[in-house]
């Protein structure tokens, strides 16, 4: 009996970053699948990046395209394109114009040619780039049925991997669908006045993919998909590491309040109005664990890498040293046109590839400006917490409140704070005719933690919590009403606090 | 010298099949059924036949025993070609057993084998 070939799971990656995570390795060898986009959508470019990398891991491509448009204008088009290598051309990546033998003989002339062209290239990935123009030619549904159909059987016995390019002539379901391996389809929508290009997978026999919409852009490297981060953690982050204790902040009076710190693996929010402390709270965190030997990053929306040197000197934080140590990194994303999936996939790196231990987001509103579904900011920051508890990464975001002084205060998005294990609530306070920071626990799930408030300091010796806070009242409302606490100098409320 | 008979029910894998094979220089007969095919050869005796094992109107084992049963056929080879689990069909009177998928080495080399000398061109 002769041998099965080629293998059921074997697989082609493409070579695209983020769409073998999709496809979970790439197409299966032989298969036969299904591009559809708009004209602009991307399919041009995909096509050519999935050839480029086959025949750079040693794959032979032949691109086909049945459309009138030269293939001098397209290789023109693509050589700004990162993935682009002239040398590969003809050897390996075939570029054959099949229009008018489409013209000329109709289906039948083109599967001769395909069948023909394969062998003789001894193509191991085949781009047919224009199947409408099959599927316009075809005198019968019936017959453009046959033609896949047939096609299918060619590239089968060739274990030659077939991308078929179309506009997919209409939003409905097509019999060509049906008979196709696997379904993908590109698309451009507008949000506002953002445009977001979306990839979905609609279709994948014999493999398991991630489902739903995802998004991905065209950079001068070529496509880069990002996976929803609530796809790609739904799938792999099922096991929590266990905690090895408590993380300190460096900051004696903080971590008195904490009983010794917050839980590795833990998430912890900042919360409080704007010039409350949470960033600097944030960066002693990072900055305590680097010392430490754990590499802590800094996820920065508002402030650059320069700028965050800066402040942080001026209050006595240098996180020179960490930096060049290396267990310090920074990294800066101003809240233009992010698009969340591609924050999310940087902040999966971090987590899973570069070791990340501490890791602090400073701009939670920031995501939630880079979404462009609402509801998905909650579900996107529980795969992020989730991520960070499977590989024991303690997390720390800050979260702005919307007013910044008054009684009434609420948090800007709902579903956040179920999240997080901790709140540390940060407030500046109207006290006679100064403005103070005060900071309180309002929660520590798993220990016990100090209920008082107390009065957070930054001066050029860095950042200080004082003793607790006695017999004032609604301090942390912002509008501080006479307390002994008041009355009492600013000295003697310092004496004795943690450092 | 006869032609190399190819008999399927799906369209695409007879037109694949067919092509490659004219390709190759082998002269081609096609069949949808297995009635048909039993017409096909006695017009014309083939001198390899690729055959599925389920068809509509006369299936592959029942084709393979009326082949065995005429003297003029009996010594025709005879490829079974199958998707199905090979117990079902490893016993019967075929001279090979081609599981599908298969590729065009495969096929190539059975013709090769069994019907190298036929080709026309």
């Amino acid at each position: 009996m002769i041998e099965k070939t080629p293998s059921q799971t074997e697989r082609v990656p493409t070579g695209i970053p983020g769409l073998d995570t999709l496809l979970q390795g790439g197409f299966v060898k032989g298969g036969v699948y299904m591009v559809m986009g708009m004209p602009g959508a991307g399919k041009t470019i995909l096509a050519n990046q999935v050839c480029f990398h086959h025949v750079r891991e040693g794959g032979k491509a032949l691109y086909v395209t049945l459309l009138a448009e030269s293939h001098t204008r397209m290789i023109a088009n693509l050589r700004s394109l990162g993935f682009f290598e002239l040398a590969r051309i003809p050897e390996s990546l075939a570029y054959l114009s099949a229009y008018s033998v489409l013209e000329e003989g109709g289906l039948e002339a083109l599967i001769n040619l395909l069948r023909k062209e394969l062998k003789a290239h001894e193509a191991s990935l085949l781009i047919l780039d224009g199947l409408v123009a099959a599927e316009e030619i075809a005198p019968t549904e019936r017959a453009f049925k046959k033609f896949i159909h047939a096609l299918q059987a060619i590239t089968g016995m060739v274990s030659c991997t077939t991308l078929l390019l179309t506009t997919g002539g209409g939003q409905g379901l097509k019999a060509e669908h049906t008979m196709v391996d696997g379904l993908l389809v590109l698309r451009e929508r507008t949000f506002g006045v953002r445009a977001v290009r979306e990839l979905t997978i609609r279709k994948f026999r014999g493999s398991g993919h991630l489902r739903g919409q995802h998004s991905f852009e065209i950079t001068d490297s070529g496509i880069v998909v990002h996976p929803r981060l609530e796809a790609v953690t739904g799938n792999q982050s099922s096991t929590e590491m266990p905690s090895e204790g408590r993380k300190t902040f460096g900051i004696k009076g903080l971590d008195d309040m904490l009983h010794g710190g917050v839980f590795q693996g833990s998430t912890t929010m900042l919360f409080g109005p704007s010039g409350s402390g949470k960033s600097l709270l944030g960066l002693h965190f990072i900055a305590e664990g680097a010392r430490r030997g754990e590499h802590g990053h800094y996820f920065a929306f508002y402030d650059s890498p320069q700028r965050v040197r800066d402040q942080s000197a001026s209050v006595g934080l240098e996180l020179e040293p960490l930096l060049k140590k290396g267990t310090l990194s920074l990294s800066f994303r101003p809240p233009m046109e992010n698009r969340l999936d591609a924050l999310g996939s940087e902040l999966l790196s971090l987590i899973r590839e570069k070791g990340v231990q501490r890791l602090f987001v400073d701009g939670f509103d920031a995501l939630s400006k880079a979404v462009v579904h609402p509801p998905r900011v909650s579900r996107f920051m529980a795969a992020l917490v989730n991520e960070c508890r499977a590989a024991g990464v303690t997390l720390l975001f800050t979260l702005e409140s919307q007013t910044l002084f008054g009684l009434e205060l609420k948090l800007p998005v709902r579903g956040v704070s179920m999240l997080c294990e901790n709140i540390l609530f940060l407030r500046n306070s109207e006290v006679r005719t100064e403005l103070r920071r005060f900071i309180s626990v309002l929660k520590l799930r798993t220990s016990g933690h100090d209920h008082s408030l107390r009065e957070l300091h930054i001066s050029n010796r860095g950042m200080e919590v004082g003793d607790p806070v006695a017999d004032a009242q609604l301090l942390m409302s912002g509008l501080s009403l006479e307390s002994p606490l008041l009355r009492s100098p600013r000295k003697r409320r310092l004496k004795g606090r943690g450092r | 010298m006869g032609p190399i008979l190819i008999v399927d029910d799906e369209f695409g894998i007879v037109e694949a099949l067919e092509g490659f094979l004219q390709d190759e220089g082998y002269r081609t007969a096609i069949a949808l059924n297995g009635r048909q095919a039993l017409d096909r050869m006695s017009a014309e005796r083939p001198v390899l036949v690729f055959l599925d094992y389920m068809l509509p109107v006369m299936n592959g084992p029942a084709v393979l025993a009326a082949m065995k049963n005429d003297a003029n056929l009996r010594e025709v080879p005879v490829v079974l070609m199958s998707a199905s689990p090979p117990r079902l069909w490893k016993d019967l009177p075929a001279t090979e057993f081609l599981p599908k998928p298969f590729g065009l080495e495969q096929l190539l080399d059975l013709v090769q084998r069994y019907a190298g000398g036929a080709k026309v061109k």
